[in-house]
């Protein structure tokens, strides 16, 4: 929620470089990953975790085996222990770097089978005509050939609706290649309170965390006590 | 990194004698606004969607057709055979390192299908109108645009430039890209409003008013009448106020 007065300008028209002056130079840094390692031949199911939600959700538990990172934009890829699935999880970027963090997973994102996006956006960028009393809505964008067994999970996300950022761009790559894709969008009022029993589910079906009783979420630093 | 840009062609098109419209991300996004409601209005068909880093990846599903379960992407491409326009509307910011070599293949490309002319839709700050009596809008063309001699007799005002190249403050690409279009001797008139941050739907209505004039898009009857906010423009400033407010 914003404060009282507070000038709030569409969010749509915030992330934007200042192209009138020009402090722009040609000394460009390329993103890349740390590690030289290896692409498989292929992957089942390539999982997208965007935001600090799920990074929460998933760092308190050892289902996954760090294969790569790139430190300048907090992604770091894993691959689950019990399936031939990966896992990227990405946090705190900036959006004018999605679509150059695309092309650095690019050639992950063309070996997956499928492609799930999950990501949280705050409960206020929802728009919808009726008033939303849930703590959180979850809704989905597809690309046209469907992901294998996840199709019919969300509802879809309403227009005029959008997400932004590295899922995005996955989608968009996996529609432009006729490749299926999804993503899970999660809006939500207070993400330091509230435990998602269906991102949990999710998660557990592609073996990113543990059996869902088991999990929980370390908050330890996200406490004022210990801050 | 090499840049590679990818195009998805749904239909094949000739794009022969067509005009392309190019709004650019600009202060208030009133060319944009403009290109949405050209398509929802002239009920142009999605002819082509483009990938490129580029472009800052947004999507969402089809913002002119409720309930659809089509993707809509950052970039995408849509024509009207009728009125031989084809629009390329692009929903985000562009990266400015990838900009240049973006923008140079759009105009390659569309020049390799024999169009005739580019026109290019932008905004400028409002605080940049120096004579606040003028009309809000300016134009400028280049050496080959097929309009110059019609917009004398409609006696718009031109952009006052100082110097080369062109430089429209808030503007976005749509300098940059005027310049590809000179640098390729395509002819190109680019067409802008002084506009501010905050509802921008009267600004895009006025903005296809005057293009109207000079590229006919519709009708002679009152064009106002056959204008069509797209379903994207909905909540565009939020849904109800939440109930614990008050």
């Amino acid at each position: 929620m914003t404060t009282f007065g507070e000038i709030n300008e569409p969010s749509s028209r915030t992330a934007w470089e200042d192209w009138d002056e020009v402090l722009f130079t040609e000394n460009y840094i390329d993103l890349r990953l740390e590690k030289e390692t290896e692409v498989p031949k292929q992957i089942d199911t390539l999982i997208i975790l965007e935001g600090k939600y799920l990074f929460d959700c998933v760092r308190a538990h050892n289902e996954l085996e760090l294969v790569n990172a790139s430190p300048e934009v907090n992604l770091r890829l894993f691959k689950t222990k019990k399936l031939n699935n990966y896992v990227c999880m990405i946090r705190d970027y900036n959006l004018i770097l999605s679509s150059e963090i695309v092309e650095m997973l690019k050639k992950y994102i063309n070996v997956s089978t499928d492609v799930i996006g999950v990501l949280t956006k705050p409960l206020v960028e929802y728009q919808v005509s009726e008033l939303v009393t849930h703590d959180y809505v979850i809704r989905c964008l597809s690309t046209s050939k469907p992901t294998r067994d996840l199709d019919k999970t969300f509802p879809h996300l309403e227009q005029p609706n959008i997400i932004s950022g590295v899922s995005a761009g996955v989608l968009c790559w996996r529609e432009v290649n006729d490749k299926p894709a999804m993503v899970v969008v999660c809006y939500i009022e207070h993400p330091e309170e509230v435990q998602i029993q269906e991102l949990n589910n999710l998660l557990e079906k592609f073996k990113v965390i543990p059996h869902v009783e088991k999990t929980h979420r370390d908050n330890l630093l996200n406490s004022n006590l210990y801050i | 990194m090499a840049q590679v840009n990818h195009w998805k062609i749904l239909t094949d098109c000739d794009f022969t004698g067509y005009t392309l419209v190019i709004p650019s991300v600009a202060v208030g996004n009133v060319g944009q606004l403009a290109g949405d409601l050209m398509i929802s209005s002239l009920h142009m068909t999605k002819v082509g969607i483009i990938y490129s880093p580029a472009l800052i990846p947004i999507s969402g599903y089809d913002p002119y057709k409720i309930g659809s379960n089509s993707i809509s992407s950052c970039c995408e491409l849509y024509q009207c055979a009728e009125r031989k326009v084809v629009i390329l509307l692009l929903r985000a910011p562009l990266v400015y390192k990838y900009a240049k070599q973006f923008l140079t293949e759009v105009v390659d490309k569309f020049k390799g299908q024999n169009i005739k002319d580019v026109v290019i839709l932008t905004s400028s700050f409002a605080h940049e109108r120096k004579h606040i009596m003028t009309s809000p809008f300016r134009y400028v063309v280049n050496d080959l645009c097929l309009y110059t001699n019609k917009l004398r007799t409609l006696d718009w005002v031109e952009h006052e430039t100082s110097g080369e190249p062109v430089k429209i403050l808030g503007g976005g690409f749509a300098s940059l890209l005027f310049e590809i279009t000179k640098e390729k001797s395509v002819p190109c008139l680019l067409l802008y409003k002084f506009a501010s941050e905050g509802d921008n739907i009267p600004d895009a209505y006025e903005m296809v008013q005057y293009l109207n004039t000079v590229i006919p898009l519709f009708n002679d009857s009152d064009l106002f009448s056959q204008l069509v906010p797209p379903v994207s423009w909905n909540l565009m400033y939020g849904g109800p106020p939440p109930k614990n407010i008050y």
